[in-house]
């Protein structure tokens, strides 16, 4: 909401400084945007500053100079001055001009009329046209500012007394009304309007119209129609200060995309009350500017406003919620400067407020307080009030976590964090847990984002890929995140799981270790099992389903150079995602203690020649199996391959076995029986045959 | 899924156990703003809630001042100024100076009555605060980070700075 200072000054003396002014109302409950001087902003006459100030939703009474002149002698303790405006009327009756017949009083609640007879439509003034300047200018993409055009008299000054008081206001063209009345009615199928843009609309039941015998001459609370709009050659007119209720007048104006100052204000609510004051101070403005005789009396739909209910307020309970305590006589004042009349005076404790009619956010003692509270000072209230707090400790999702972030980062990858919802192109690259199609937003979270991600790959690679675009970077990252798996059926709620994506540019061993390193330190004995799974987007045969017992761990592979393409990735890209539940099921986060044998160990090297096929975790568990308890480790030593000594599809493999018993130092010969229960039983298996 | 705030978290709590009550439920949320330097349409929030029979604005105060000091340290100059949010009156927002800027990172305020009737307890017994605190902002302004955008990039010149 933009106010002008000179225009404020007209309601409130501003003695005050400025700056203090702007603080002190953010301090209440209208921030502060920013203020824009007469010394650079061409829409300010010398003199006058223009001050932006945030009107939250509830404080649609503060959408008018009035208002905010209101809230400016609350906390200064100033005078108000409203203007009363006075009307001569003519001899002839309202009644006589025009009749108003109100057929959706759902959407209207109340709609008044005034007559004026033989205005001369012309130019304005130069004070109303400095005033609407002073709060109607936009600054454009350059920067710029852009100064508002002047209508003419008569519109200019409904759009003036709707910058005074908040009331949106309306003047039709009374020769241009068929039949001499005014229909408020739903629109029609198929009917039409030509707004005063000149833009073509079409209308349902849902829009509430303005109409006359024949068609409808406005959109209720949006916009006027041209054929009733106030032209040069007009005379007649018909002044419109009616209440639209919200949902009605923010249907039409989403529908229509016709969001304008009228239909902002009436979203916001408007004053029941206060709306006859409007009519009448516009209509003495018009007879002011633009002459004329307005018509006796007054077309109300609805004159009976009740008023709001009164209100209790305790001295206790202001006390009790915020905690400090204020005097009955700063509340009588705060409340009553603020327009809460005062029904039952406050006495030991308790008293009575009716609040005023353009304050809707008031009905409850609660609400009370807070006017209290907020003009009183939110800074009077100290901070030295401690709460009981209970110690707590990490849940294991966030110590599981942590192991993971140390794991990674200590083996040189750097954490990342991408948005949930990606492009389609982005999601279809890869997708290890699930070919069922992803899930969709209705509005793009980012230019073109729409899919809920199914997992962490696209986004982690496409991370990858902006770093070597940028600067050559040979980015290995991991992330921590939800990824959202469809439900089959296709209503049902997706599953949502926890994963640790990983992309890194070193060789498929490297990365395999690295997951090797973060079972490990979360304490998981077991190693995983690998079993080879084709996977769309990834170099078939080397991709591989990661096991935990009969769990899925995750999936480990090298993304197909095509499926780099899109991002034209270069080089050998390796990546991994991993199931945070299954690593948390079998996670051991507070490690425990393993004896350690006080006996010597010994160590034997194994040189094992066999099929390429044999993976290295069947030859480990094999091994494991053969000894039992006394092997303390296995080691990978190294591949060896020679196809004139052994044949084709043939490799070596070198490793180590230590052995170890807990109770005695193992012999020699113990240690031969062992090393030759391997080799039979490696043999046996997997036809591995033991090199001299 | 996509969810705006953590506050359902809350209102579980809530349902489920009398007071005293205190939680703090940490986010991803979602939000329809367009991206700049100091919006994104995803980031975190940090929720609290205390209920119990004394709890006061004062409280509420205190709990944020010492957050602010510990967190952003005890020099960074921070302020409460009314607002509106449906659930908690009055309501606050709170704001911290940088830059020349008071920069928001939050809101507060002191649980609405209707939002205790509406879980089964009674207003006139308890009452209780609320909070909703902008993870991004308050590590941008810890950190000196001039676009919150940078914090999703994946971007190694950024990323190997913490």
């Amino acid at each position: 909401m933009l106010v002008s200072w000179n225009w404020l000054s007209r309601y409130v003396d501003l003695s005050m400084d400025r700056t203090e002014l702007e603080t002190r109302l953010s301090l209440s409950g209208l921030n502060h945007e920013e203020t824009d001087s007469w010394k650079d902003n061409p829409a300010l006459v010398e003199g006058d500053y223009c001050i932006d100030l945030e009107v939250t939703s509830n404080r649609g009474d503060c959408l008018g100079h009035i208002g905010v002149a209101r809230e400016i002698a609350v906390l200064f303790d100033l005078d108000l001055k409203v203007p009363d405006p006075k009307l001569s009327t003519s001899a002839t009756d309202v009644n006589s001009l025009l009749k108003v017949d109100n057929r959706f009083a759902e959407a209207c609640p109340r709609y008044t009329a005034r007559v004026i007879q033989g205005v001369k439509v012309g130019p304005s003034p130069d004070w109303l046209v400095e005033a609407l300047r002073s709060v109607f200018w936009r600054r454009n993409k350059d920067q710029k500012v852009e100064l508002p055009q002047s209508v003419n008299n008569i519109v200019d000054a409904t759009n003036y007394v709707m910058m005074e008081c908040g009331q949106p206001l309306h003047a039709f063209d009374y020769a241009k009304l068929a039949g001499q009345q005014i229909v408020v009615r739903p629109g029609q199928p198929k009917e039409t309007i030509t707004a005063i843009d000149h833009r073509e609309y079409e209308l349902d039941e849902s829009t509430c119209v303005i109409a006359d015998a024949n068609h409808a001459c406005a959109v209720a609370g949006v916009m006027g129609g041209a054929d009733s709009e106030v032209t040069e050659s007009t005379t007649d007119l018909v002044i419109e200060a009616a209440i639209f209720t919200p949902l009605f007048v923010r249907r039409s104006a989403r529908a229509l995309k016709l969001h304008s100052p009228s239909s902002y204000r009436f979203e916001r609510r408007v004053d029941p009350v206060g709306l006859d004051w409007a009519s009448r101070r516009v209509c003495e403005l018009i007879v002011d500017i633009a002459g004329g005789s307005v018509a006796e009396g007054l077309i109300d739909t609805a004159p009976d406003v009740q008023p709001n209910p009164p209100v209790v307020l305790r001295l206790s309970q202001i006390e009790r919620i915020l905690g400090i305590k204020v005097s009955a006589d700063e509340t009588t004042r705060i409340l009553n400067a603020l327009g809460c009349e005062t029904k039952i005076k406050i006495g030991s404790d308790e008293g009575s407020f009716v609040p005023p009619t353009w304050r809707h956010d008031l009905s409850r003692e609660a609400d009370l307080i807070e006017e209290v509270a907020r003009v009183h000072g939110y800074e009077k209230i100290p901070e030295d009030s401690p709460i009981p707090v209970a110690p707590s400790s990490k849940r294991p999702f966030d110590v599981a976590a942590e192991k993971i972030r140390h794991t990674l980062t200590a083996s040189g990858y750097s954490e990342a964090m991408t948005p949930s919802v990606v492009r389609k192109v982005l999601d279809d690259a890869l997708s290890v847990w699930t070919e069922r199609p992803a899930l969709v937003t209705q509005t793009a979270m980012l230019k073109g984002a729409k899919t809920i991600r199914r997992s962490l790959l696209p986004s982690l690679l496409e991370a990858r890929a902006n770093n070597w675009a940028s600067a050559s970077i040979e980015a290995n990252l991991f992330e921590m995140a939800h990824v959202y798996l469809p439900d089959q059926a296709a209503e049902g709620l997706p599953e949502e799981h926890y994963s640790v994506g990983i992309v890194s540019g070193e060789n498929f061993f490297v990365v395999k270790g690295a997951v090797e390193t973060l079972c490990q330190s979360m304490g998981i004995g077991q190693s995983f099992g690998v079993k080879p799974k084709p996977i769309k987007g990834f170099v078939e045969g080397q991709v591989v389903e990661l096991t935990l017992g009969d769990d899925c761990l995750g999936y480990l592979g090298v993304v197909d150079p095509k499926t780099l393409k899109q991002w034209k990735l270069p080089g050998n890209v390796v990546v991994c995602e991993l199931s945070m539940s299954t690593l948390m099921d079998h996670a051991q986060l507070v490690p425990q203690q393993q004896s350690v044998s006080m006996y010597p160990s010994v160590e034997r090297d194994l040189n094992f020649v066999m099929k390429e096929s044999v993976r290295w975790n069947d030859l480990e568990s094999i091994v494991r199996s053969a000894v039992g308890d006394q092997l303390k480790a296995v080691t990978y030593r190294e591949t060896y391959r020679d196809a004139e000594r052994d044949g084709n599809d043939k490799k070596r493999i070198l490793m180590t076995v230590q052995l170890q018993r807990d109770d005695a130092t193992l012999s020699g010969d113990e240690a031969d029986a062992l090393v030759q229960a391997v080799i039979g039983k490696c043999k046996s298996e997997l036809g591995a045959e033991l090199l001299g | 899924m996509l969810r705006s705030q953590t506050s359902t978290v809350q209102i579980r709590v809530m349902e489920n156990k009398q007071p005293p009550i205190r939680v703090i439920s940490l986010g991803r949320v979602y939000r329809p703003d367009a991206p700049d330097a100091t919006h994104f349409p995803m980031f975190h929030q940090m929720e609290g809630l205390y209920v119990d029979t004394n709890v006061t604005m004062a409280n509420l105060k205190t709990v944020l001042r010492i957050f602010a000091t510990n967190y952003l340290g005890g020099d960074v100059e921070i302020r409460f100024r009314p607002s509106f949010f449906p659930f908690t009156e009055p309501s606050v927002e709170v704001d911290f100076y940088w830059d020349g800027k008071w920069i928001e990172f939050g809101g507060a305020g002191m649980v609405d009555p209707n939002v205790f009737r509406a879980v089964g307890y009674d207003p006139e017994k308890v009452s209780g605060f609320a909070f909703g605190l902008g993870v991004e902002r308050l590590c941008m302004r810890r950190h000196d980070i001039k676009d919150i955008r940078d914090l999703y990039s994946g971007d190694m010149r950024f990323l190997s700075q913490f």
